[in-house]
């Protein structure tokens, strides 16, 4: 059977990795979709042997989400392709359902396990704020599955493809229509090496600038908890979590973050945590490979003091 | 099509309340009939025949026009998202309002696709991290939504949209608000299910998460220093 691998977002050959492991539970003959800003380069991309083909198609400034669709079903439909395996991106939430639905497909997102139980595919998701897991049994002919970042990468040959350019297809009368955009983008928080996340506790303490000056400090993109976002302190755009963004960064410096698994499941594939709150009991701690308890309003400043001297 | 809104609700028949989410759909719809002037209907699945005048008084004491619920007839619990899907689609037909609100991790158990699914099924217009409605005419909608960037997006009419949720929180509800909607009658329709479900539920259980080291650190200097380290590319 045959797999596209929908990809979109940075960190492309980390995802590619992700995606393809999920899809080669149940396939052999995987087909790249790239959907990226580092189309117009000559992107090469490593990915492992089961990637057969690769395209890309130039991620300009606004969302083109029906013509990402429909571009999506001309491969599809010309390849003979049943299975589609989106990453973990805001492009995927928006594409894939739409696509499963005039497919009649069936569909589940946020895929932390896939397996082959005699023949059956089983593919396990998290439920109910991530309290519980769900395995479900695949029924259906055509799937459609967002993976979560993180989903378990497989040691496997790999190869270097250079993707074909393609253009995306028009859709003639569209329902939808961009007319403009407010602004720059304003996070690149899946691509971001360096990720500083502000909880309620950095608002609570009035410690928010400090946190931004550590950011720009050590050029770090910000991320926040829901409380931020409900008390409009930063944009939705930021938020990590379950109904937010999953990033995985080499750092991940957790301030103020009490470590709801709302959140924590959005940052659980980070390479290295380090959280610091005035919690000693805190839940983040425990999913943190280092934890300091103090006062952000008093831990910042010396922070930031010890940083810009060692800079200097 | 109708002049009206509809939104879609989801109650937690074990827990006996409305999603926390639908509050904030609930209330994303009441802020769009101010721009509108356009009557609400809140809807509801649900199986359990027993809970109807319950769920009416819930969803008219949050300020809608109209309740209206579904009662699901052999469904299993929990329906598969295409089946929900499909009774959604049928709902969202009957009713031809132009602008249909669903949660986005609410009315589907978590999956975040049905909103977008019954779009694809329709071929309706489909927004979703919407910030907020500008204006609406007779055949778009023009709205704010959050994806990479805030930006203006023109939508064909009728359409389903999904809001960011923070960005409002449900009113507060007084004991006349309860009185009052207790006084309403529902709607009251029945689906029942004729399509074969696309995937199947077999079994849950509790997740593992694997927890890490935990080191603590003892000073700011000490912390500051792993910092340092880890942000200079060290392990």
């Amino acid at each position: 059977m045959k797999a596209l691998l929908f990809i979109t977002g940075g960190m492309i050959d980390k995802t590619v990795k992700e995606v393809s492991a999920a899809a080669s539970i149940m396939s052999d003959e995987h087909y790249l979709f790239l959907y990226s800003e580092s189309c117009g380069d000559k992107l090469k991309v490593k990915t492992p042997l089961l990637v057969k083909k690769g395209w890309c198609a130039e991620r300009a400034g606004n969302p083109r989400v029906i013509e990402v669709k429909n571009t999506i079903k001309a491969i599809a439909n010309n390849m003979n392709i049943n299975y589609f395996f989106f990453d973990d991106s805001a492009y995927s939430f928006w594409v894939a359902p739409l696509l499963a639905g005039e497919l009649k497909a069936a569909f589940i997102s946020d895929v932390t396990e896939i397996r082959n139980e005699k023949g059956k595919i089983v593919l396990s998701k998290p439920l109910q704020e991530e309290k519980i897991i769900g395995d479900y049994a695949l029924l259906n002919e055509q799937l459609v599955a967002i993976i979560r970042r993180g989903f378990p990468i497989k040691n496997v040959e790999e190869a270097v493809i250079e993707p074909e350019k393609l253009s995306l297809e028009g859709t003639g009368e569209s329902t939808i229509e961009c007319l403009g955009s407010l602004g720059e983008r304003i996070s690149r928080l899946e691509d971001a090496e360096i990720v500083i996340g502000l909880g309620d506790g950095v608002a609570q303490s009035g410690a928010i600038e400090l946190g931004l000056e550590l950011a720009r400090l050590i050029q770090a993109e910000v991320a926040v908890t829901k409380p931020l976002v409900e008390k409009q302190v930063m944009p939705r755009e930021r938020l990590v979590g379950l109904s937010g963004r999953r990033i995985s960064p080499r750092v991940y410096l957790a301030l103020g973050i009490s470590g709801s698994m709302y959140h924590v499941s959005g940052v659980l594939s980070a390479g290295t945590i380090i959280s610091v709150n005035k919690d000693e009991g805190a839940l983040i701690n425990t999913f943190s490979d280092y934890y300091y308890v103090g006062d952000l309003r008093e831990v910042l400043p010396k922070l930031l003091e010890y940083l810009k001297s060692k800079s200097a | 099509m109708r002049d009206c809104i509809l939104v879609f609700v989801k109650f937690l028949e074990n827990e006996s309340v409305i999603d926390e989410q639908d509050l904030s759909t609930i209330e994303f719809s009441r802020k769009l009939k101010e721009l509108t002037g356009w009557s609400i209907t809140a809807t509801s699945m649900i199986s359990k025949g027993e809970l109807v005048d319950y769920v009416s008084r819930e969803i008219y004491s949050r300020g809608v026009d109209q309740a209206n619920i579904v009662l699901v007839r052999g469904a299993k619990e929990p329906m598969d998202l295409y089946l929900s899907a499909f009774i959604a689609k049928d709902i969202i037909r009957k009713h031809g309002c132009k602008i249909n609100v669903f949660g986005e991790r609410s009315s589907d158990t978590s999956f975040g696709g049905l909103a977008g699914y019954v779009a694809g099924l329709l071929n309706m217009a489909y927004l979703r991290l919407v910030k907020r409605v500008i204006s609406v005419d007779e055949r778009y909608v023009v709205a704010t939504i959050d994806l990479d960037r805030e930006t203006i997006i023109r939508a064909r009419l009728p359409l389903i949209l999904v809001p960011v949720g923070e960005l409002y929180p449900p009113s507060p509800v007084s004991v006349r608000d309860k009185l009052e909607a207790k006084k309403k009658k529902p709607v009251l329709d029945e689906a029942m299910i004729s399509e074969t479900q696309r995937m199947m539920l077999v079994s849950l259980r509790k997740p593992v998460y694997e927890k890490r080291i935990g080191k603590r650190l003892n000073s700011v200097d000490e912390l500051a220093e792993v910092i340092a380290r880890l942000v200079g590319g060290d392990k």
